[in-house]
């Protein structure tokens, strides 16, 4: 699994390869479009942090 | 006079009129005098003084901006109240120049980075100042190769 800076990295230097001409485009798409599952995987475990965050708050408070 | 002897002058009397000015600029007379000068100046001399500012721009843009930039966080910190109440004036009696701005702002890589996070923060059910910065960096650089691609192709 890549962290976040890995990705940060991976899609820098995609930009300047595909700014260059250095990489198909559609390559470079298809590369992007896994980037984001990536990122949507981070968002998820970030979604579910705040969400359990949040509902342990609710217990304290009501307790 | 040689240049070096020239050159020396000049000098000279830049410190000493940066010194000067260092110890009279917080009084209240030489404010006083000031604004008085503003207001009594013609036309002519406000023509010169914004030829002056032109030029200096032309000269060095770079360095102008960072002194303006430098200028308004200063006056901001100094009296938040008073910039604030300036800067909705300003938006009040300029709305196509605001919303010309605002289209160049988002057009930067800042304003991208800004309205991924916004965006994120929005999906996220969270305040913005939460999402982590790494998540910020990571999607606004996706975002970037997702436009090139677009532009491009």
């Amino acid at each position: 699994m890549k962290t976040l800076s890995d990705i940060k990295q991976d899609m820098s230097d995609l930009y300047e390869q595909v700014r260059a001409g250095q990489v198909d485009l559609k390559t470079a798409g298809e590369l992007a479009n896994i980037s984001g599952k990536f990122l949507k995987a981070e968002q998820l475990e970030l979604a579910r942090e705040i969400f359990l965050n949040s509902k342990q708050l609710v217990i304290e408070n009501d307790a | 006079m040689t240049p070096e002897q020239l050159e020396r002058k000049r000098k000279y009397n830049r410190e000493y009129s940066a010194r000067k000015y260092a110890e009279v600029k917080d009084t209240p007379e030489f404010k006083a005098k000031c604004k008085l000068a503003s207001q009594n100046r013609t036309e002519e001399q406000r023509a010169r003084k914004r030829e002056n500012a032109a030029r200096w721009l032309a000269k060095d843009p770079e360095k102008v901006k960072a002194y303006h930039r430098a200028y308004k966080r200063k006056m901001y910190k100094e009296s938040p109240e008073k910039v604030l109440k300036r800067s909705s004036a300003w938006k009040k009696a300029n709305v196509a120049r605001v919303a010309a701005n605002q289209v160049k702002w988002r057009n930067t890589d800042m304003g991208y980075l800004s309205s991924c996070k916004g965006n994120l923060a929005r999906q996220l059910g969270v305040a913005a100042k939460d999402l982590p910065d790494e998540l910020v960096e990571a999607k606004s650089a996706q975002l970037k190769v997702i436009r090139l691609i677009r532009d491009l192709g």
